[in-house]
């Protein structure tokens, strides 16, 4: 028995590059385009069932390689049709018993899948991370308090020279200010980029559930934007003027992408509430 | 499940560690544990006739959660030379999306 796994829709004139995709599921058969009237193509593969039926999936959930190798052939298979006009991932897992039961899916949900294509066309995703280096903050508390010591002047045997007390308490504030003080800076300073990059974005999504899954979580801000492809440059540009508002402060911007418009495809319709537990 | 978390951290070559107010803009170091979040967990277009039993998505994403936000983030060995070639393909579409730009 066989299963159809569906990896995105795609939204093309011609008949999506199937041909060139990258190699498909594991124990799938090859990547193919079905039709789904007009410009609609869903993008599938043809899997066996007992690799991929609710027993094996509860299986393989369990184990992250096994997950990780799946979720990484779904992403680069979706990420092969970026090219086109428009795409609209789907979710890992994504299974129907038929061909014909995809498409009648589809033919069901018509409307809203043509509203999210028209939002998501010639639009990118770009994902954007702000996390603060406490570790990095503190050992430069560390370094400044340290006394200065001439090259070749240590002498092996012999102990550092004994910290004075009022040495002593204006370190340990210091290390306490790195957590408190600094800290609170850098979170204004985290919705602070967030705003302004919203502002060279087509829409904005922060993703405050990974911020904060983590008791003590560094991580300040995690947030995804949508951009029109040709804006990709502009963007980074803008990035770069912000982040240099924040150099020495001890936060690490990151930025990945394009991304296929994961955070963008509920199309503010039907969201699934999918939180980690804390 | 294996113990992902002693195995060694994959790096993409020609990078060093971010210090300070470093500012990375290569966007090639999408890991394996961003790629499964964003495939996993994010919002849902069409619901198939096999629907993952939301508990156990949460297990899986619980735990991705933490890895997420651990500072130094590790991969699972099985799949790092997956994670580099899905590097040289970015590296390589980045390429011929700057030359379409300039022509």
């Amino acid at each position: 028995m066989t299963l159809t796994y569906v990896y995105c829709l795609v939204r093309s004139p011609r008949t999506p590059a199937v041909s060139s995709a990258p190699v498909s599921m594991p124990g799938a058969k090859p990547v193919r385009a079905l039709r789904a009237g007009g410009d609609v193509w869903l993008i599938v593969s043809t899997v066996p069932a007992a690799q991929y039926d609710e027993a094996a999936l509860a299986t393989g959930l369990t184990n992250l390689d096994w997950v990780g190798r799946r979720a990484m052939t779904h992403e680069v298979i979706v990420e092969h049709f970026l090219t086109a006009p428009a795409v609209l991932p789907m979710q890992l897992f994504t299974l129907f018993t038929t061909d014909e039961r995809a498409l009648e899916h589809i033919a069901r949900e018509r409307r809203r899948v043509d509203r999210i294509l028209t939002r998501l066309e010639r639009q990118q995703e770009w994902g954007l991370r702000l996390s603060f280096d406490e570790k990095g903050a503190r050992e430069a508390v560390e370094n400044a308090h340290r006394p200065p010591s001439p090259k070749g002047s240590r002498r092996p045997g012999r102990a550092a020279p004994a910290e004075s007390g009022a040495a002593y308490l204006a370190r340990k504030r210091d290390l306490r200010d790195v957590t408190g003080a600094q800290l609170t800076a850098a979170k204004r300073a985290a919705d602070r980029l967030y705003r302004e990059m919203s502002g060279e974005a087509t829409e904005s999504r922060r993703r405050t559930a990974t911020e904060q899954t983590t008791p003590g979580s560094r991580l300040l801000l995690d947030a995804a934007f949508l951009l029109p492809r040709t804006k990709a440059n502009a963007f980074r540009n803008a990035l770069r003027q912000q982040a240099r508002k924040l150099t020495g402060s001890g936060l690490v911007v990151s930025l990945t992408g394009p991304w296929p418009p994961y955070n963008f495809v509920d199309g503010g319709a039907r969201r699934t509430v999918r939180k980690a537990k804390r | 499940m294996t113990d992902v978390a002693r195995r060694p951290r994959v790096q993409p070559a020609g990078r060093s560690r971010p210090s300070d107010a470093d500012l990375v803009l290569d966007a090639n170091d999408a890991s394996l544990l961003d790629i499964v979040d964003n495939v996993l967990s994010k919002g849902v277009v069409l619901s198939g006739d096999l629907t993952i039993a939301l508990a156990q998505v949460d297990l899986v994403y619980a735990r991705l959660s933490l890895l997420l936000c651990a500072a130094d983030r590790v991969l699972p060995n099985e799949n790092a030379d997956l994670v580099a070639r899905h590097h040289d393909r970015r590296v390589r579409r980045a390429r011929v999306a700057g030359r379409r730009a300039r022509g």
